[in-house]
């Protein structure tokens, strides 16, 4: 009985971590959509982004991780800059297929993804425990050290972005450009800078996300796009445009994979997610946690 | 319009015509990429139906393309069947599976969309992969020849398969263009609210335009893997559906000519970059970025623009 408690409360652990990288990933795709309306594609590998930097800087010059880490979520906020530059902006301007600014961040995404595969020849990088392999002994319990981080960082990061955008004025701002984008300029926002924050602050949420969890689950090249896409059926499954949701919904979704792969296999796990997504888009659209938590002028 | 109908019709029996004529003239090798070109160009035509002229999107292409590639190759080996009762019974199932697939995923808006389709790709990919019972897993499958009146059919053979099958689709294609559904379709794209406004049954045009797109993929992987003559659930990973999104946006979106054209330029690319396998991925997002910022009517849309050919059915 012991035993099935232990292994409960390691598959949830594993669950929640998972959950919270899906999590991020889909805070990141909602900042974007709050500000701008837009979907980042590429979101995925904004992660696989930060996790190569970091990697490169760690493995290739030796640096520490304290490092390594602030320039690799550096790198993450400067790709969601050139992507919102380069290619959302200009596409948003011209009359062409509505889809277009969408298939530009694929575009972008698929360059990263190809860049670092030349680089890495499409393996695995490899970043270490943070605090050692070592679990943390809790009286029975052993928890994994990454696993924690993972929650608490996700924790902290969903806490600061609820700070930003309800206790500055600068989340106001941003708050205001997704809500209405006219009116936000004529009260004297500047709202393709609004735009542009709400890109380099989905890299930055990326990124750490990526580094994070590169330990437990060994980034390649090619993980963006899978990832882009977990993390958005976190976001449809949560609730579209409320972070929270996302978040929460990416938990959920992590959990449940990790229920599955625990007690079944990993091919069953990865095809529930889809099944959810499935169940959710037919019988609550607008995400199971779509009323959590609705910040004020974000509705739509 | 009628005067411009000919021409293009013209072309195509032209184009086909000197395709027919082809391996007399040149190697296998040169062969062997056509047979490819023209089996994407199939799948490109279909994902153009879908994406550009009814205006959806979608990411999933290589779902119905790896189903329509291991439903015969499995009848053929576990069940004896022949290929030609196998492909007719892919044709239907295709069908079904995209009608069936209409339901959930053409509900949604935009990017859910584009995220829904990616998605029953993946879960298909998954299925190949994980379910040996299925598809002989992830070491993949040998495909046997297919034998006709006692011999067995070689490549040059598979080569007018593909070629009139890709003249078949490109008809049916022009055809449908041109209808009154090819309207209904362009209507949809344009301006849904406005069409449904004017009674197009949006949600019936959007289905047929899906389901052409996935018989269209189907037909084109039960090609590919007969004459590839080995499958492996690794040809139809998520990044294969880029591919064909590719193929549509650098020939031209909205317009079946750009579909054939994108489809041959991106299958014979890797192959003038044959030294650098790796860029591979690296290149298909470059073309892809340049394509979309800086010439967003393709190839063929651009040309067509300065040309100002009203042969093409294009918004804007």
């Amino acid at each position: 009985m012991e035993k099935l408690l232990k292994d409960f409360i390691s598959i949830m652990l594993v669950g929640l971590s998972l959950g919270s990288l899906f999590g991020l990933v889909g805070l990141a795709y909602t900042v974007i959509i709050n500000a701008s309306q837009l979907v980042n594609f590429g979101q995925g590998d904004f992660c696989m982004l930060g996790v190569a930097v970091c990697w490169f800087l760690l493995s290739i010059f030796g640096w520490p991780l304290w490092m390594a880490f602030p320039i690799a979520v550096i790198a993450g906020g400067l790709l969601g800059i050139i992507t919102e530059k380069v290619m959302v902006t200009p596409l948003l301007k011209r009359e062409v297929h509505p889809f277009y600014p969408i298939l530009g961040t694929m575009a972008v995404g698929t360059i990263v993804a190809g860049g670092v595969g030349i680089y890495t020849g499409f393996y695995w990088m490899q970043i270490k425990y943070f605090f050692g392999t070592e679990p943390w002994r809790v009286k029975e319990l052993s928890i994994d050290t990454q696993g924690a981080l993972i929650i608490v960082t996700t924790l902290m990061l969903v806490i600061a972005y609820w700070f930003l955008l309800n206790k500055t004025r600068l989340g106001t701002a941003l708050r205001a450009t997704g809500f209405n984008r006219e009116v936000s300029t004529l009260m004297g926002i500047q709202t393709s800078r609004m735009v542009r924050l709400s890109f380099v602050i989905s890299g930055v949420i990326a990124a750490i996300a990526g580094v994070l969890c590169a330990p437990l689950s060994a980034f390649t090249a090619l993980d963006g796009l899978p990832l882009a896409v977990s993390g958005f059926i976190a976001l449809i499954v949560g609730g579209w445009g409320n972070p929270y949701a996302a978040v929460l919904g990416g938990v959920t979704l992590g959990v449940i994979r990790a229920l599955l792969t625990g007690y079944f296999s990993s091919a069953h796990a990865e095809l529930a997610t889809f099944f959810v997504l499935i169940v959710v888009l037919t019988l609550r659209p607008s995400g199971i946690y779509a009323g959590f938590m609705i910040p004020k002028a974000i509705k739509h | 319009m009628s005067g411009n109908r000919k021409r293009e019709v013209l072309i195509l029996l032209s184009v086909g015509g000197g395709l027919a004529l082809l391996p007399l003239l040149v190697g296998e090798f040169y062969l062997y990429v056509i047979r490819l070109i023209l089996i994407y160009a199939i799948s490109a035509l279909g994902l153009n139906i879908f994406m550009g002229f009814a205006g959806q999107i979608n990411i999933g292409s290589a779902g119905f393309f790896c189903i329509g590639a291991y439903l015969p190759t499995m009848l053929q080996i576990k069940l004896g069947w022949h290929y030609l009762t196998a492909f007719p019974l892919t044709v239907v199932l295709s069908l079904f599976v995209a009608w069936g697939m209409s339901y959930p995923l053409l509900r949604l808006r935009g990017h859910a969309m584009a995220i829904g389709t990616l998605s029953f790709a993946m879960a298909v990919h998954l299925i190949a992969e994980r379910f040996p019972i299925l598809t002989g897993g992830a070491d993949g499958i040998v495909v046997p020849p297919m034998a006709l009146w006692g011999r067995t059919m070689g490549n040059t053979f598979y080569y007018y398969l593909i070629l009139v099958f890709t003249v078949a689709a490109y008809l049916i294609c022009f055809l449908l263009v041109e209808s009154r559904i090819g309207r209904a379709f362009r209507a949809t794209r344009d301006d849904e609210a406005g069409a449904a406004a004017m009674g197009v049954d949006v949600d019936h045009y959007k289905r047929l335009a899906w389901v052409v797109n996935g018989v269209f993929a189907g037909v084109a992987g039960s090609l590919y893997a007969q004459q590839a003559g080995f499958l492996s659930p690794s040809t139809f990973s998520l990044w294969t559906n880029i591919i064909v999104l590719v193929m549509i946006v650098v020939g031209g979106l909205g317009t079946n000519l750009g579909s054939v054209a994108g489809a041959a330029i991106m299958t014979s690319l890797p192959y003038f970059l044959a030294a650098i396998q790796q860029y591979i991925l690296l290149v298909q997002g470059l073309v892809l970025f340049i394509f979309l910022r800086f010439l967003p009517y393709g190839v063929i849309g651009t040309l067509a623009r300065r040309y100002r050919r009203p042969l093409l059915a294009k918004k804007g």
